[in-house]
């Protein structure tokens, strides 16, 4: 169904939604207040230039908002109420929007009474329907342009591969806006009715099982990190997750160490789902239903992210051409979910979006294989694959393997190029007892072919993070050539 | 065991799980004032302070607390049980 339609049958209709302080708002509010927020966009701000910006605070008002861009045609592009005033001004310098509706403006717009026009914009498939802006490599953020008939596509599976969520199911909305997994929510809202529980978690994990206990929640869309938190034994031990049925889990790599986690803590009967899809890609492009058989979810520590969503074209290619069954490769994505482009950046659209086999595909930089089942397995970022004595690895590949034995904590290998070997590569390890090197590098030979094991092996406690809290390699690289240059 | 205590004890902790000696620690301290006050270290740290205490929090009084003063609360009221 598209996307006015789709909006219009469900607003029109029975639905419950409860704001992030956990009162229920009445439909009859919601539907006014919806109203009253679409009247004033159309009647100022429908025109084929505009574009709204959202800065509030994530809860039924913003999802309002969201709504009647979609509805009337007019992109939209999320934010959060805190970004600082310097992201705001970068967005605003790279996409002109024409509105800004913060929490003030929104509550303003509630009560309009205004009604100079009745008639929609006509809109086609190929309408920009929203656009991401995600943090781009040269500091300046990158907007990501998606078209009404990408995400009408997504919505249409997500409406057919959910048949078993309905009315009675609860939903715990908890990622921001400005995350695009976040419209997983708006889907289920719109496709399965669900009741729309507006988090307020706060990055407290504690809050988060809280609220799923209190609310009897039953679905729940989130990054594995959560996921993994609470399952973790301090925040598991005192939860009860029996109410959970629907757990739809992406945004970032669902490690195996999760994979254990659920089949330790969930009953075969809950449904775990695990998502995968870049931004430029509209939401997600694959998806696997962990079926609790390592057999058939997991080949040698990588969990499936399964096949390709309907109208979703996703391959492996290797050096230029398409890639065999069970071998590791980029993984290109094409197909109508693909985005229009990024937004005044023709440099960065024509690296990410090539022509391969005669069509647009998006580079995902990720390293993935398939199976001969056409399941697809992510097993790290391309980036990461570099040429050593010969041999292609990947370094992400190599620390999943030397993480399964059992002293080792973590793993963090590195590539330094030097002439004779291409690379010279060095483990750095967190250890949970003491061992010495050539103890290492014996059990290490039992797990990596010769050419995998780290020339070099170096004990560390910690490793550098980024802001986000990931391991800076390059930071890591960089204190490693210091201390070289030290001795 | 009064709340300034409680207060060095918390401080101490907080330091050790969030790597930083040199953090300050009032009652009004949240996780919004500090970056590396995470969900993660979140849990550590509620973690360390159980031990410590020898204490058991629930839950619903996890997720109740908004800063540092809220924890000495929680452990006070656990204490005089």
């Amino acid at each position: 169904m598209k996307i006015r339609e789709l909006i219009r049958k469900r607003l029109d209709s029975a639905f419950n939604v409860f704001n992030r302080e956990g009162v229920q708002i009445p439909s009859t509010q919601v539907r006014s207040e919806y109203q009253a927020i679409r009247q004033y966009l159309l009647d100022h701000h429908s025109e084929a230039h505009d574009c709204i910006a959202i800065k509030q605070h994530k809860d039924y008002r913003y999802f309002l908002t969201m709504l009647a861009c979609m509805e009337i045609g007019i992109p939209y592009i999320p934010m959060k109420y805190d970004y600082p005033i310097d992201r705001v001004e970068q967005i605003k310098e790279a996409s002109d929007f024409t509105l800004l509706i913060d929490d003030t403006k929104v509550a303003e717009l509630i009560s309009y009474t205004g009604k100079n026009k009745t008639q929609f914009p006509d809109v086609t498939p190929d309408r920009n329907l929203y656009i991401i802006f995600t943090s781009g490599s040269t500091g300046r953020p990158k907007g990501v342009i998606i078209q009404r008939q990408a995400l009408e596509n997504f919505f249409t599976f997500m409406d057919e591969a959910f048949p078993k969520v309905n009315e009675q199911d609860k939903l715990l909305q908890v990622t921001e806006f400005t995350f695009d997994i976040s419209l997983v929510d708006v889907a289920l809202f719109l496709n399965r009715n669900v009741i729309l529980h507006f988090s307020n978690f706060e990055n407290n994990i504690f809050k988060l099982g809280f609220e799923i206990e209190t609310h009897r929640i039953s679905v729940l869309n989130t990054v594995p990190n959560n996921l993994n938190m609470f399952l973790s034994e301090l925040v598991a031990e005192r939860m009860d997750y029996q109410c959970l049925k629907h757990l739809y889990i992406g945004g970032a790599r669902f490690s195996y160490g999760l994979y254990e986690k659920c089949q330790k803590y969930f009953k075969p009967e809950v449904e775990v789902y695990n998502f995968y899809g870049p931004t430029e890609a509209t939401v997600y492009c694959h998806v696997n239903k962990i079926t609790y058989d390592e057999k058939k979810d997991c080949i040698e520590g990588n969990v499936s992210i399964g096949k390709p969503l309907p109208g979703v074209d996703a391959h492996i290619v290797l050096d230029g051409q398409l890639a065999e069954a069970n071998v590791r490769g980029e993984l290109y994505i094409g197909g109508i979910q693909l985005m229009r482009e990024y937004i005044r950046n023709p440099e960065q659209t024509s690296a990410a979006l090539v022509s391969f086999n005669g069509q647009t595909y998006y580079r995902s930089g990720d390293l993935a294989f398939r199976s001969e089942q056409n399941d697809f397995y992510i097993v790290g970022r391309a980036d990461d694959t570099i040429k050593y004595r010969g041999f292609r690895i990947n370094l992400l590949d190599i620390d999943s393997y030397i993480t399964r034995i059992p002293y080792i904590q973590d793993s963090v290998t590195i590539a330094i190029p030097n002439e004779a070997t291409e690379n010279q590569t060095i483990g750095f390890l967190i250890l949970k007892e003491n061992k010495t090197v050539k103890e290492i590098k014996k059990d290490l030979s039992a797990v990596l072919l010769d050419y995998q094991i780290p020339e070099k092996v170096i004990f560390i406690d910690k490793y550098p993070v980024n802001v986000s809290g990931k391991v800076c390699k390059k930071t890591l690289k960089a204190q490693y050539l210091e201390s070289l240059n030290k001795a | 065991m009064n709340n300034a205590e409680i207060l060095l004890t918390i401080t101490g902790i907080m330091q050790e799980v969030l790597e930083l000696p040199d953090l300050k620690v009032t009652l009004e301290t949240s996780a919004a004032d500090v970056d590396e006050w995470d969900s993660m270290t979140h849990i550590q740290i509620i973690s360390a302070i159980e031990g410590k205490y020898r204490v058991r929090f629930a839950l619903g009084e996890l997720q109740a607390l908004k800063n540092v003063g809220d924890m000495i609360g929680l452990i006070q009221k656990k204490l005089t049980k």
